[in-house]
């Protein structure tokens, strides 16, 4: 089967690696990526409370059962564990290059424990490990330290995967960059800076091993011929990238305007969008086995940013350091994206922790003083910049803003509460829920926070063609709540335990209904494991509850599912979606009917009788449930 | 006579020229026949990107928005135009 079978485990206080059996029921009821790594996650019983730099946290690295194939797009890694930034469980992930190679050192997944004296980076080649002394390369930037550890290797094909200052400084949305991939989001890089350790390296011969390499090949070209088919792949997004969402979300009024004030982003941000930043493009960048290649490499060539160069923005980033921060000049996007990536910061929350702190300013909240001295205005694009290396390192404001937007709030008092734009600790991406309702619900109910990832509507914000399982429009209310939980245990399944990208799903297979049916087949013949379509859709649903049910432990209760208070307050007022809200009133009926049809009671907390359906009576006794007699009397 | 605007986006900025073009239609022209009058201002470069070949309909991946809004949810084809409309038309692209 392409499991590879072994887990590794690397304890950096004592510097002892051994190797554990993948266990063959979590491969079928997780599947592999972030399924799996959630179960390797909750089997270690982590105790609930710890603070997440604790050394009794762990972070868990997985691929998926299609990693080191020939499935396209196959080249992702799921990253666990206890996030910085929401004090839950949370999930990143990561393309480019890296995961292929960890595939090749003939582990499923590696779970990273304890804590290291001293800096270190861990060079994983097959089944060799290796704690390497990282004192040396303690400070550089992500770009320096790859560069530094393929050096002291004396080998270039080494793929490293490191943290920068923001990891090892604590900043809570610290990311972990490979090559110049991000597993940007939600402090996973904050974890590792916490323990220490600055990377890790690896390099493999395995090669996973195919159940039946005809029929896995037969599901490889259906593949290959919905992407072919796709009429907005080829040649449209790949040439345009992410980027090209910039004119859509502006076209429909769901492109946020700064801090998710009430008039949404409007076509004076057109010179962020597709059409624009394709006249900076340098070259194309595409991951490991992807015929897509929707990286965009950029160069500034005019203005004063002229000359900075980024693999990217992508989308997120244009508006997190677009039109969140009031700056409609793609020169200064790209260069703050440059640095973050240096810094190993992730764009999204650093973005809107910094239009945050622009909107306290304005309002008198914060005064200049205690922002170092910045006339932090809206659109102040010298400042945010500056900002970004403030943050990273914890100089001056810089120490607050490392904290994340909840946090400061709670630190800074007043009315700063109101403006603070998060969902369980984690800033939102740039979609107004306002304006596409599914996904407002799956900022209020995903286990990560404030994310689109985890249950993306393309229903709602690529409306065109997105037909499955039915056209919504996004401005409504009807049936919301279903089209999220599909959204979320499909997406959960498909993309996030298949480990396969989620363009080429949303572009390819989503649209013509072929997402589960190819999914299922690609799994049924990589591994022998007999599965169908209903067997897919029940790994997210599996893995979905498994993550909530962690959560609940940590304290996490119905109070924690909603929209930050100026989303359910603030009508829009200007564009397609004047009058729009998420006003409290929906959010609660929308809530009642999330937690009834995931068969959770009113509180959020799921049923026995659901959790038993899921095979997970384990976790029933975890969250330490009542059994069926109790309902009976 | 209304004041309109079509608003394009990617490949249909090459076909229209610019990102907003201002036209004049009769009062309650819909959309089916706005589409038809662009048919035949535009000619076949136009046709190509917006018409199926099989089904004589529209392309289902295209989005066309009335002020925002995807005319799927208003009345469809039968959506007639007034003084001051945007008419969007582009293929979604994109990700996040």
């Amino acid at each position: 089967m392409s499991y590879m079978g072994k887990i590794l485990r690397i304890n950096l206080t004592t510097k002892e690696a051994t190797v554990e059996p993948l266990k063959e029921e979590d491969a079928k009821n997780f599947m592999g990526g972030a399924g799996l790594a959630m179960k390797l996650y909750y089997d270690e019983k982590i105790k609930p409370g710890i603070d997440p730099y604790d050394e009794q946290n762990k972070v868990i690295l997985t691929t998926g059962f299609t990693g080191g194939t020939s499935c396209p797009t196959n080249s992702r890694i799921a990253c666990v564990t206890k996030s910085p930034l929401t004090n839950g469980v949370t999930f990143s992930n990561v393309g480019g290059f890296f995961p292929d190679e960890f595939k090749k050192t003939g582990f499923d997944g590696m779970i990273f424990e304890g804590k290291s004296e001293k800096p270190v980076y861990v060079y994983v080649k097959d089944d060799k490990v290796s704690f390497k002394d990282a004192s040396g390369i303690w400070g550089l930037n992500t770009f320096d330290a790859q560069h530094y550890i393929k050096e002291e290797l004396k080998d270039q094909s080494v793929r490293p995967f490191v943290i920068g200052p923001a990891g090892e400084n604590l900043v809570r949305y610290a990311a972990v960059i490979a090559e110049k991939r991000a597993a940007g989001r939600k402090g996973v890089g904050a974890v590792m800076g916490s323990k220490n350790l600055k990377g890790l390296v690896v390099k493999g011969t395995q090669k996973p091993k195919i159940h039946d390499e005809k029929g896995f090949q037969e599901a490889v070209k259906k593949v290959l011929k919905a992407m072919q088919e796709s009429p907005t792949l080829y040649p449209k997004f790949g040439n345009f990238g992410t980027a090209g969402n910039v004119e859509n979300c502006i076209s429909k009024g769901q492109m946020p305007g700064p801090n998710f004030c009430d008039v949404p982003a409007g076509e004076e941000y057109l010179p962020i969008g597709a059409q624009e930043n394709i006249k900076l493009r340098a070259r194309r960048y595409g991951c490991y086995l992807c015929p897509i290649r929707c990286g965009q490499v950029r160069v500034v060539k005019s203005g004063k940013w002229k000359g900075w160069s980024s693999e990217g923005p992508e989308f997120e980033t244009l508006f997190s350091y677009g039109s969140q921060v009031g700056v409609k000049d793609p020169g200064f996007i790209i260069a703050a994206d440059r640095v973050s990536d240096e810094l190993g910061l992730d764009t999204v929350s650093a973005g809107v922790v910094i239009g945050y702190a622009m909107e306290l300013y304005e309002k008198g909240i914060l005064s200049k003083e205690e922002l170092d001295g910045y006339d932090l205005k809206f659109g102040n694009d010298d400042a945010a910049f500056e900002l970004l290396y403030k943050i990273a390192y914890r100089e001056g404001v810089g120490d607050l803003m490392a904290e994340g937007v909840k946090k400061m709030a709670e630190k800074i008092g007043k009315d700063s509460g109101y403006y603070a734009m998060h969902v369980k600790g984690l800033e939102p991406p740039g979609y107004d829920p306002r304006t596409c309702k599914s996904m407002g619900l799956t900022y209020m109910t995903v286990y990560t926070g404030a994310e689109h990832s985890r249950g993306y509507p393309p229903q709602e914000i690529f409306g065109a063609h997105h037909k499955v399982p039915w056209e919504v429009d996004p401005y409504s209310w009807d049936r919301k709540a279903e089209l999220t939980i599909y959204n979320q245990d499909i997406g959960g399944a498909c993309k996030d335990c298949a480990m396969l990208c989620t363009f080429m799903y949303r572009n390819a297979l989503i649209p013509v209904n072929k997402h589960l049916k190819l999914t299922a087949e690609l799994w049924k013949t990589a591994t022998g494991f007999d599965v169908t379509e209903e067997d897919v859709a029940q790994v997210g649903e599996r893995y979905n509850n498994l993550a909530h049910a962690l959560l609940l432990k940590e304290g996490f209760t119905r109070k924690d599912d909603y929209l930050p208070e100026r989303l359910m307050k603030e009508v829009i007022k200007e564009g397609p979606g004047k009058g729009q809200v998420m006003d409290k009133e929906n959010c609660d009926k929308l809530l009642d009917e999330f937690y009834k049809l995931r068969g959770w009671d009113k509180e959020g907390v799921p049923t026995r009788e659901k959790l038993d359906e899921l095979g997970m009576d384990y976790v029933a006794n975890f969250l330490g449930l009542p059994d069926y007699d109790f309902y009976t009397q | 006579m209304v004041a309109v605007k079509i608003k394009s986006m990617f490949d249909f900025i090459d076909i229209f020229g610019h990102h907003e073009v201002p036209l004049q239609v009769k009062k309650n022209t819909s959309i089916k026949e706005f589409i038809g009058m662009l048919l035949k201002k535009y000619g076949d470069k136009l046709k190509e990107k917006m018409i199926d070949p099989i089904t004589g309909d529209v392309f289902e991946h295209l989005e066309i928005l009335q002020n925002g809004r995807n005319i799927k949810f208003l009345q469809g084809h039968n959506t007639t135009l007034n003084e001051g409309d945007d008419v969007t038309i582009f293929v979604p692209i994109g990700g996040g």
